[in-house]
């Protein structure tokens, strides 16, 4: 059996490493050099998509795709949506309104969404104590239902544990 | 390694590198100069479209097309060629950090697109002041 899976969130959230730490294959990168104000936060961004694969004891193979974060790549986010079986939603919590970025990432994949599912990764949590309460109660005042995480994109085991929880929810599809 | 370094190009070496590629075959309609991450830097053309979005789309196919030539072993892409119905869009890298667009229509010959569009990129390359 094969998964594609969306690694979705705002530029520089962690998403590129995220699925270098995950993937038991070499990824796939299109990182160019960030020539405008990004490059305070980081060398590179990415202007088409990251791919990674990973093989669950199962044999099951899930192919994860990392969207670009920046707005003016919003035509890849389309390509790389379609036939996805569920979406990791990363939130970068030291970033100014974290809860808006959510609210936008879910509306721009709701379609894709509604017809799968999603999990939320919270990354950066330490820096902001009340992120998660936020993030909760956003959530449940649009009732809506998936499961939310602090997570390090660097560490593996978090990235795992978010996919296995995305994984587990599209079972009870 | 990452490169920090700005790079600095003459806006008169741009606008006469393009108007020299628009002049030299009558098939290219418009030339977009752009940041490899997506930003429209300048452009020349004689039809109307957006810049900005095509910079964008530019920088993810210029980078597919980069990586498709990598898995497929073979080395230093040096153009992405899309051929349409009804014309051609030609993408050539230059220098680290920019990239170069040259659109034409249908009947022109492909390979002065390229030679032409060759010729540009390399001036522009030999402009750029690191």
């Amino acid at each position: 059996m094969e998964l594609k899976i969306v690694i979705t969130g705002t530029a520089a959230v962690g998403k590129t490493t995220a699925i270098q730490s995950i993937s038991d294959r070499p990824p796939v990168t299109t990182d160019q050099a960030a020539t405008d104000g990004l490059a305070i936060v980081k060398d590179t961004t990415t202007v088409a998509f990251d791919f990674g694969e990973i093989v669950l004891p199962d044999e099951t193979i899930v192919r994860v795709y990392g969207t670009p974060g920046q707005e003016r790549f919003r035509h890849m986010w389309e390509i790389i949506a379609e036939g996805a079986l569920g979406f990791i939603i990363l939130v970068d919590a030291s970033r100014d309104e974290p809860v808006v970025d959510l609210d936008m990432y879910l509306a721009n994949f709701q379609k894709n969404i509604a017809e799968s599912s999603a999990v939320v990764g919270v990354t950066r949590s330490e820096q902001n104590p009340n992120v998660m309460n936020e993030i909760y109660q956003y959530l449940e005042n649009q009732q809506l239902i998936y499961p939310v995480m602090a997570v390090d994109p660097r560490e593996k085991t978090d990235m795992k544990q978010l996919l296995l929880s995305l994984i587990a929810m599209l079972e009870c599809y | 390694m990452s490169d920090k370094k700005q790079i600095v190009i003459k806006k008169q070496d741009v606008e006469s590198n393009l108007t020299r590629l628009l002049q030299s075959n009558e098939g290219i309609y418009a030339a977009l100069l752009s940041s490899v991450d997506g930003h429209a830097l300048a452009k020349q053309s004689s039809r109307d479209f957006s810049d900005s979005r095509l910079a964008a789309m530019t920088s993810s196919c210029l980078a597919l097309g980069e990586k498709m030539a990598l898995e497929a072993q073979q080395a230093g892409c040096n153009f992405v060629i899309i051929q349409n119905q009804d014309g051609f869009m030609v993408l050539r890298r230059v220098g680290d950090k920019l990239v170069i667009s040259t659109m034409a229509t249908k009947n022109v010959n492909l390979g002065l697109v390229l030679s032409a569009t060759n010729v540009v990129a390399e001036e522009l390359e030999k402009a750029i002041q690191n």
